[in-house]
């Protein structure tokens, strides 16, 4: 009898030790076999309908302010669209694709496009992966993953909470929203593990922890005018173009309760609605569950002195991070997010005295040219001028005069919302869009701050699609969701964003003087 | 002698131009499939002194036939000079103008649509039908121009593919694009703007021309994919036969 026991004992402990042993996973550039007849259908049919969206708008009659090349590069970037949604290819191979098809139309001239592998988003990306494979070799993520399971993950709802609150702590923190997602890669993984979801075999609690996490990373960054460059582009704009000064505590009034109730909301609706968390996958996927994980991680037993080389080397990157304000004043250079994390990468590799080997580090090269190829396109859409000419339209096909104030203020947070989907720079969005937001409310007679504080709100929340952000390319490259499942959280997270700031207009923002009376009509 | 009087009318153009600012420099350029191209100019000049004066013109605005004046106050004259090696209206404004003057300005230019230049080894830099149009505008004069904008028309039948160069680069309180395409009468069009120009400043674009209709070999390569995958694919949704 006793054998039998301590056999089952063992075998849980085997179990939970697979799902953390890290160090022997690798993430697969195999494609996911297709899951049931829908998604076999379309697979069979995205090949077909990338190359008919492709041909449609390629051929369609020349837009008077549009260019051929601005026109070829939206046809181009729809058929990748497609083919990444509907995955008749692996993701890399569609963004290869692209890359060969922004050549020879002529989009994109070859050095643009191949010099996107040399963008500060994939050298973040693959130095991530260095710092990630660091943690993981020391089992430094497994320590930290056990103990936060331990103390807040006896459901699979409180786990993620817990990283709602991390988020909302870092978000403040460090203003680089790559950064933060670097930082807790390795432990969503490791967490996600305990709780069954692998890039093998996903589930609903892997769907909604990394979800949430670039909900959490991307909207929170909205708390504060500091919360993003773009944010502080944004600022600028107002007040050289409207005279209207914007004080830190004008954007954190406003922009706080919006982004928390959002992330909160949206905590809540994942995992009841769009990914529901079910009773058995609640609970930790070991058997002899929480009890098992507090054990093992008693056996870790006290910090080791790689741990402490990896939590030295770890921290002095999140210091890099956290001062990048200071760095001019104290360097005489800036060191940002890439640079930080290479310095880690030296560190971490250094003969003899570093933790681990390059052949040691776990970098996914395909995900890097899923990456590359997602950037060539939507650059590509920027440099030709097809996302503006698309934005323009947009607000040139409403005709906003003499609607009252609250029309055109739910057209502009619309338009300034879901645009994310059409550009992958959170910049160039904010320089093409602002000036025209401020411009219309001018034009229609309303206070252009009216608009336009609200409308930058929505500049972090780009959350649509695996392109739109940084965090969003190095969430994505854990394959544990599919495009889909992104493009789906992503858009009742922004139309939860649309609803908020429409109920905001029309209750507090009002009282607190922001906006004029919602149904009021210019003079 | 020819250089005393070059001296001469040179200082007494600079003198003319101390006090006179161009509120605006507005341009179009019709650009003819085949031949010379028409080019249009209308200026609006405040506080101009009775003299000359001197408008900086974009090298490929160098008229090829003689300047007409559309309207100007009377007495006014034009002739085109060469200054450090660009052309440059010289405006004679008469004493009884002096002040606000409003000119239009039209007259016939070279070739504005190029050939693109092969490299040395003799490799073609851009496909056989693709044209270049070139437009590189350099304020000289000491006076300030408020707005300039320069209007280009394509010929129908042709289209902009690519805005090679648009400078400088737009500022942040620019709302306006350096270099937007727009469209008039069924014809592509471009117009480069810029604000507030001093002596030295300039503004340039460069556009890749090319006819306005695609290649059909998109279409059918695209459509014989589509026929060819469904066909070699279909059993990935077809339950194979027991």
């Amino acid at each position: 009898m006793s054998t039998v026991v301590a056999e089952n004992a063992s075998a849980r402990n085997q179990k939970l030790m697979e799902l953390l042993a890290m160090d022997r996973m690798s993430l697969s550039a195999k494609t996911r076999p297709a899951q049931n007849g829908t998604e076999a259908w379309m697979r069979y049919l995205g090949f077909p309908l990338g190359i008919l969206v492709f041909l449609l708008i390629f051929y369609l009659p020349s837009g008077a302010g549009l260019s051929g090349a601005a026109q070829a590069g939206a046809a181009c970037f729809m058929l990748a669209l497609v083919w990444w949604v509907t995955e008749p290819f692996p993701t890399y191979v569609t963004s290869l694709v692209l890359m060969f098809l922004l050549l020879i139309t002529r989009t994109a001239a070859p050095k643009d496009i191949l010099e996107v592998l040399g963008m500060e988003v994939i050298w973040l990306n693959l130095l991530a992966f260095i710092l990630g494979s660091m943690l993981v070799k020391v089992k430094l993520a497994k320590r930290m993953a056990l103990w936060m399971i331990s103390k807040f993950g006896r459901t699979a709802t409180s786990a993620l909470f817990a990283f709602v609150i991390i988020q909302l702590i870092l978000a403040p923190l460090i203003p680089a929203t790559a950064a933060r997602a670097v930082m807790t890669l390795p432990l969503m993984i490791v967490v996600a593990a305990i709780y069954g979801a692998t890039q093998e075999s996903n589930n609903n609690f892997g769907r909604n922890l990394f979800l949430i996490n670039l909900i959490g990373i991307s909207v929170l960054s909205s708390m504060t005018m500091t919360g993003s460059s773009a944010n502080l582009i944004a600022v600028g704009l107002i007040e050289t173009m409207s005279g209207e000064r914007v004080y830190y505590m004008d954007w954190a009034r406003v922009g706080t309760p919006i982004a928390v109730i959002t992330t909160l909301l949206m905590w809540l609706i994942g995992r009841k609605w769009l990914f529901p968390i079910s009773k058995a996958e609640q609970l930790p996927q070991i058997e002899g569950g929480i009890e098992l994980i507090r054990s093992q991680y008693q056996e870790l037993g006290p910090l080791r002195p790689e741990e402490k080389k990896a939590i030295g080397i770890f921290g002095l990157v999140l210091f890099l991070w956290m001062t990048d304000v200071f760095h001019m004043a104290w360097f005489g250079v800036e060191v940002g997010a890439a640079f930080a994390a290479l310095l880690g990468a030296v560190l971490v590799l250094f003969p003899r005295y570093g933790i681990m080997q390059w052949s040691e580090a776990e970098i996914p090269w395909h995900l890097l040219i899923f990456s590359a190829g997602a950037y060539a396109g939507g650059l590509a859409l920027d440099d030709t001028g097809a996302a503006e000419w698309a934005v323009r339209h947009l607000f040139e096909g409403i005709d906003l005069r003499g609607v009252p104030f609250g029309v055109s203020y739910t057209v502009v947070i619309c338009v300034m919302m879901y645009s994310h989907l059409l550009t992958t720079s959170k910049t160039v969005r904010t320089l093409i869009l602002m000036p025209i937001i401020i411009t219309l409310a001018k034009a229609l007679g309303w206070n252009p701050l009216a608009f336009a504080l609200p409308a930058a709100l929505c500049i972090d929340w780009v959350v649509g699609l695996p392109i739109s952000g940084k965090p969003n390319v190095i969430l994505f490259s854990t394959n544990q969701y599919t495009v889909i499942d992104n493009l789906k959280y992503g858009l009742v997270t922004c139309t939860l964003g649309v609803i908020l700031l429409v109920a905001s207009a029309m209750t507090w923002f009002h009282w607190i003087g922001l906006t004029p009376s919602f149904w009021a009509v210019a003079p | 002698m020819r250089l005393l009087i070059a001296a001469f009318t040179l200082s007494a153009a600079a003198c003319a131009a101390e006090a006179v600012q161009i509120k605006s420099y507005e341009g179009r350029i019709d650009v003819a499939a085949q031949g010379a191209s028409q080019a249009r100019i209308l200026l609006q000049i405040e506080d101009a002194a009775p003299g000359t004066l001197l408008v900086p013109l974009a090298p490929a605005l160098k008229p090829e036939g003689a300047v007409k004046l559309d309207s100007a106050p009377l007495g006014t004259t034009v002739k085109v000079v060469t200054v450090g090696e660009r052309p440059h209206l010289a405006l004679e404004i008469p004493e009884a103008a002096a002040g606000r003057v409003a000119l239009q300005l039209s007259f016939p230019v070279k070739k504005v649509l190029t050939e693109p230049k092969a490299r040395s080894s003799g490799k073609k830099t851009l496909p056989e039908n693709s044209l270049l149009l070139n437009h590189a505008f350099v304020h000289t004069q000491p006076y300030t121009i408020d707005a300039y904008r320069m209007a280009v028309v394509l010929p129908e039948g042709a289209r902009v593919h690519i805005v090679r160069e648009a400078l400088p680069k737009a500022r942040r309180s620019e709302i306006e694009p350096r270099v937007g395409l727009d469209g008039r009468d069924g014809r592509q069009g471009a117009l480069l703007q810029l604000g507030d120009i001093k002596q030295g400043d300039s503004a340039s674009m460069s556009l890749e021309v090319v006819p306005d209709h695609r290649s059909l070999t998109w279409l059918i390569v695209g459509l014989a994919l589509v026929g060819a995958y469904l066909y070699g694919f279909r059993h990935l949704v077809l339950k194979p036969r027991s």
